[in-house]
């Protein structure tokens, strides 16, 4: 999905069980969701009861035991220690994606706005000649010319996503710019740098923080597709995104497992992220452009 | 005035695409090894052949004269040739254009009637229905293509065997009876993304002063809503139904791989795993133009459509 | 002299996936013995499957038939559909057409001056006699009264077009580097006549006159079309029994019938075959229970415990040379034969057998299983009983690498991209590397490229070994030891150079007798077995499926020498 130029709805969920429960459980669940995907993300592999890579071909598809607490794979490695193992490349490769992404855009937004006129147009053009690319596309042109591995791809997507933050941010800055408090601060004689990093960036920090939420989720989509597609982590290093492509082969056998508990994960982070992102928007006061 | 618009909408998508097609054809220059390691395959090469390889490509002029080059064959349809295929690249896209072609289309028909319709069901009936429609879009655009991909196999082809898994068909209604799984894989999350705007946007007209004192004026309401309501509701659905048409543009790859189905997509991704860059490059370069054409007709369509977008401008 | 009849066979294919395979080229001739040799190998296949399969694990024991020779077809058929496992083919120009996809169309509807046959034999295709006056020259009559599709005669010129084409290093011949290079001249001495001289003895270059080497089109189409021939646009000009009819470019190549055959014996049953590029394991399985796609040689490995309970059509093993190989490159890591040794030992190839490759494939302890040979089945199969099975032995791996000291960095494992089967291999031994301290990487390349390795020794020395799924040419483990372990051999990874196995080489090459060569082979086995510049690791018979309503298959992997859709036909269910 792209950044859309229209206003977004309410989230759908909340004020049916706003008025159930009178509490925000979509935000609980999001933050709650997160915050075990980080864990698995950071300590997933320590976690892991088995060693991830460790084939045993006597064992290929077991269903669930003590042993293997959600059975086996297609070489009989542990699919509950691939699923803790594969959280790594499947979230911190778009997290690096989102934060160096947020950083450019942020930097280039605020300059484009501090400074105006021809900058700004300037930067603004860059930004809508960037956003004509299709990020996935980038990102598979990238593996066609660096070779497999996910370094490429995560580089192109973050280029893509410049944009992504830049002209949101850019729109608050402005907005932010021609607001008189900044007029009297430059009447003061701060320096332009002191009066953006201390006055201009913490006013439009929401709206930094909701858009680099929105990028992650839009990242962890994008990585995962280009792992799905056998691009980026090559095996045996275990991806939720690649686990889904794996699994395919012995989906056909009648054994979805591998794939299906992969995807679940994909599914859980992107919503549990763009959840989080919409209301982190929202709360922002976003006026989208 | 609305002219001078789309005129500097029309430069901005000039300079986009040139700089697009320098990115895509400097790629090659990019890779490690250059061009050669690319053009040989790896493959050992005599002098003589290395020679003629390097004539053929121009790779001893200078790279915007070799670039100039190349964009007047790619303007008068010379996309290259394959070095995994051996044959014009522009024969070996034909057909695979034509799936992707049926596959967007289809797509495209699904996200606009399916999506329209429980957006403003959603919109129009309070309650289970809705609650249901705005659930169930919430978690679908959140699911990824290749994820629902995998699940539609799981369950439609290999459990009940409604379906193929296997190519793209021949002849219409073949074409349609392949393509239906990789159409709603693709489409999903699109599906779901229409739909949650399309409510927001006909609860957003349901609430306005006019529409309501026309309901409490005892205009029939199905009037009323068709009237008032959908239509005026209508202009910012087609746009996000454009913009959202043009982002499956990529997603072609994804679900092309994941159904096996013979399009330009999948060829891209085969295409990249064997290091075919003049198929790399043809195919990065039609799907880029198709994403930027679409956004800029949705653009412009905008425009007709809204007569306030002219008006401020 | 005369013609020339050998034990004759085998392919070039890998397994599964799109992966390229890497072919062997070789030399065969075993003059004598052939009207038993297709069952002589066929049983030897069986028993081998059937003995191993008694300590089948793990979702193996596929209980699959294996069939020696195909009943043949009730009569003619309307059309069939085939695929192509391994994609489409880049080429049928018979100079570029190398590998799977393309031999396995190619050998349809273009002929070679000679050709294999199901049964095992070299015959003469459209050379009617082929004479051999001296060690380096090859006499070939040209067949008279055949005709191109276009009508025009074939005749002397067109043979020795088609052959100097592969003979020129700037025509890029994938044959060149290999085989072209060792013929001298090819000069028309006849109306009737060709000539070809090698620059050295050499009977390889006789027996891949069944190949793409040997494969002739009409000089003058080729000539009109130059670098079109053999694309779906220039299309082909050929003699065999189907014509090239349409080429849609990533979607399917139909051959028609060609009515004009001159070898009334093998004339098409087919009136239509289509050939399609399913490569998705998934999809080519649930086509082929569907009977969407009517058959297919390399059957999907992830597909056999549906394709075994078929009820569309039915699965069966046959003959064939195709087996698996961890093959060091040569880099200095790996010389130390102790490494080498304990790689061995971590290979499960029961379990591969069993698991990977769903109990259609029997661990493979040396190239000079009786399977793989067409001949001398009494010497083969008495000294591949007396070679020691590697099992799995984990503690005496770790014991060897504690010994031998584990290199600095981990060992590349190389396997083309793309292929499920060589993947998942590849993981049980980064697995078992892990488990005795030896860390090893797994990198990928595309098929096009990772063919290659096998050429190019420069690329190949980045990766310390590489996975290799090969196909032999012929059922002679001699041509496999000639092209692997001969020291002049630029297929000889390693460099391997032992004056022992040389001695044995030299004798049973130019030797006539089967049980020379035989024993010679077997010699080299036991060397190769100690020394291991190559280690063995599964042999994988063919994996035929056919649907219900089609007969004659050959069971016996011909692929590209020999008009295999020929005999297909009818199976009367209909």
């Amino acid at each position: 999905m792209s950044v859309i130029e229209t206003p977004l709805p309410p989230h759908p969920l909340s004020p049916v069980i706003r008025r159930i429960r009178g509490v925000d459980l979509v935000t609980w669940f999001a933050v709650v969701v997160l915050g075990l995907l980080a864990l698995i993300a950071i300590f997933g592999p320590m976690l892991a009861p088995q060693d991830p890579n460790a084939t045993n071909l006597s064992a290929a598809f077991q269903g669930p035991s003590s042993e293997h607490l959600l059975g086996t794979d297609a070489s009989g490695r542990d699919l509950l220690s691939r699923l803790l193992a594969g959280g790594r490349s499947a979230l911190l490769a778009p997290l690096v994606v989102a934060l160096a992404a947020t950083a450019l855009g942020t930097t280039v937004a605020v300059v484009a706005a501090w400074f105006g006129g021809f900058t700004d147009r300037a930067l603004a053009r860059c930004f809508d000649i960037v956003f004509g690319f299709p990020g996935l596309l980038l990102a598979i042109l990238a593996v066609a010319v660096f070779g497999l591995g996910l370094l490429a791809p995560v580089l192109a997507l973050t280029i893509v996503y410049v944009p992504y933050v830049g002209r949101i941010v850019r729109s608050g800055a402005l907005r932010e710019v021609s607001l008189p408090y900044i007029e009297a601060a430059k009447v003061q004689g701060f320096s332009g740098r002191y009066i953006c990093l201390r006055h201009l960036l913490p006013n439009v920090r929401k709206l930094v923080i909701a858009q680099a939420v929105l990028c992650f989720s839009y990242a962890v989509v994008d990585v995962a597709a280009i792992n799905f597609l056998g691009l980026g982590v090559q095996p045996p290093q275990a991806d939720w995104g690649a686990m889904v492509a794996s699994g395919e082969a012995s989906l056909i056998r009648g054994n979805p497992e591998e794939s299906l508990y992969a995807g679940l994960l994909i599914v859980l982070a992107v919503l549990s992220v763009s959840l989080l992102g919409d209301r982190l928007l929202r709360n922002a006061d976003a006026v989208v452009l | 005035m609305y002219g001078l618009v789309i005129l500097r909408r029309a430069a901005i998508v000039l300079i986009t695409m040139l700089v697009a097609s320098i990115v895509i054809y400097g790629a090659l220059y990019l890779a490690p090894g250059g061009p050669i390691a690319f053009l040989s395959s790896g493959r050992p090469l005599s002098p003589s052949a290395l020679a003629a390889l390097r004539h053929h490509y121009h790779l001893d002029d200078p790279f915007l004269q070799r670039y100039a080059l190349w964009l007047w064959g790619v303007l008068h349809g010379d996309l290259g040739t394959s070095l995994v295929f051996r044959q014009g690249v522009v024969g070996l896209l034909g057909p695979r254009l034509v799936t992707t072609a049926y596959l967007l289309v289809y797509s495209g028909i699904l996200i606009l009637i399916v999506g329209n319709a429980l957006g403003i069901l959603a919109a129009l009936r309070e309650g289970v229905v809705s609650t249901a429609i705005t659930t169930t879009t919430a978690i679908g655009i959140a699911v990824p293509a290749f994820i629902t991909a995998v699940v539609l196999i799981s369950v439609f082809a290999v459990n009940l065997g409604w379906f193929p898994v296997t190519g793209s068909g021949s002849g219409f209604f073949d074409r349609l009876h392949h393509l239906t799984l990789p159409a709603i894989a693709l489409a999903l999350p699109a599906i779901a993304y229409v739909a949650r705007l399309t409510r927001a946007a006909v609860a957003e007209e349901l609430g306005r002063e006019h529409v309501q004192a026309a309901i409490g004026r005892g205009i029939p309401r199905r009037k009323v809503i068709y009237r008032h309501v959908v239509r005026n509701a209508m202009i910012p659905i087609v746009t996000v139904s454009g913009i959202t048409l043009a982002s499956l543009v990529a997603g072609t790859a994804v679900v092309e791989t994941a159904f096996q189905v013979d399009g330009l997509g999948s060829f891209l991704i085969s295409s990249v795993t064997n290091r075919d860059f003049p198929v790399v490059q043809a195919i990065a370069l039609i799907l880029v133009t198709g994403f930027i054409l679409v956004n800029v007709i949705v653009d412009i369509l905008y425009g007709v459509l809204d007569p306030r977008v002219r008006e401020a401008v | 002299m005369s013609q020339v009849k050998s034990a004759q066979g085998g392919s070039p294919t890998p397994e599964a996936g799109s992966a390229s395979t890497i072919r062997r080229r070789g030399r065969r001739v075993c003059l004598g013995l052939i009207a038993a040799l297709a069952a002589i190998a066929a049983i030897a296949v069986a028993s081998g499957c059937g003995g191993s399969g008694g300590s089948s694990t793990g979702s193996g024991g596929s209980g699959l038939e294996f069939v020696a020779t195909a009943p043949p077809a009730k009569g003619d058929i309307d059309s069939i559909t085939w695929d192509l496992p391994f994609g489409e083919p880049t080429s049928l120009n018979p100079l570029t057409a190398y590998n799977y996809s393309e031999n396995t169309v190619l050998g349809n509807i273009c002929e070679g001056l000679l050709r294999d046959n199901p049964a095992g034999e070299i015959e003469p295709a459209l050379a009617s006699k082929v004479e051999h006056p001296t060690p380096t020259t090859w006499v070939y009559t040209i067949r008279q009264g055949v005709r191109f599709w276009d009508g025009e005669p074939l005749t002397a010129d067109d043979v020795v077009y088609s052959l100097q084409r592969q003979i020129d290093p700037n025509a890029g011949s994938y044959y060149y580097l290999p085989f072209g290079e060792q013929i001298a001249s090819v000069a028309k001495t006849g109306p009737e006549q060709v000539t070809v001289t090698t620059k050295t003895p050499n009977y390889l270059v006789n027996d891949l006159m069944t190949s793409g080497l040997g494969t002739i089109v009409e000089a003058k189409y080729a000539e009109e079309k130059g670098e079109a021939l053999g694309t779906p646009e220039g299309g082909e000009m050929c003699t065999g029994p189907f014509k090239l009819a349409k080429w849609t470019p990533g979607n399917s190549i139909t051959l028609v019938r060609n009515d004009q055959y001159w070898d009334k014996s093998l004339r098409a049953k087919a009136a239509r075959i289509t050939f399609e590029f399913v490569t998705d394991q998934n999809a080519l399985t649930n086509a082929l229970l569907s009977g969407e796609i009517d058959g297919v040689y390399n059957a999907p490995v992830s597909g056999i415990p549906q394709l075994a309970k078929a009820t569309t059509g039915r699965l069966t093993l046959g003959p064939s040379t195709e087996s698996v190989s961890l093959v060091p490159t040569g880099t200095p890591p790996l010389e130390d034969v102790r490494l080498r040794k304990a790689l061995s030992m971590v290979i499960d190839r029961e379990g591969i057998s069993n698991t990977v490759y769903e109990g259609a494939a029997e661990p493979m302890l040396s190239n000079a299983a009786p399977q793989l040979a067409s001949y001398s089945q009494p010497i083969f199969k008495a000294a591949y009983e007396k070679l020691n099975n590697p099992e799995v032995d984990i503690e005496g791996a770790k014991k060897l690498i504690e010994e031998a000291g584990a290199p600095s960095a981990p060992l590349k494992l190389l396997i083309a991209s793309g292929d499920p089967s060589m993947a998942q291999i590849a993981n049980t031994i980064y697995s078992g590397g892990q488990q005795i301290g030896l860390p090893i990487k797994i990198e990928q390349l595309p098929p096009a490229q990772f063919s290659a390795i096998y050429f190019e020794p420069k690329a190949r020395k980045k990766y310390d070994m590489v996975l290799i799924p090969t196909g032999e040419d012929v059922y002679d483990p001699m041509d496999y030891y000639f092209l692997a372990a001969g020291p002049q051999s630029v297929q000889n990874f390693t460099g391997y150079d032992n004056a022992a196995v040389n001695k044995e080489l030299a004798e049973g090459l130019a030797s006539n007798d089967p049980d020379v060569r035989a024993e010679a082979a077997v010699e080299i086995a036991a060397h190769l077995h100690e020394d291991l510049p190559s280690i063995p690791v599964v042999l994988t018979p063919a994996r035929l499926f056919q649907n219900n309503r089609i007969a004659g298959t050959p069971s016996r992997w011909v692929n590209a020498f020999y008009p295999w859709a020929a005999s297909i036909g009818s199976s009367g269910s209909e």
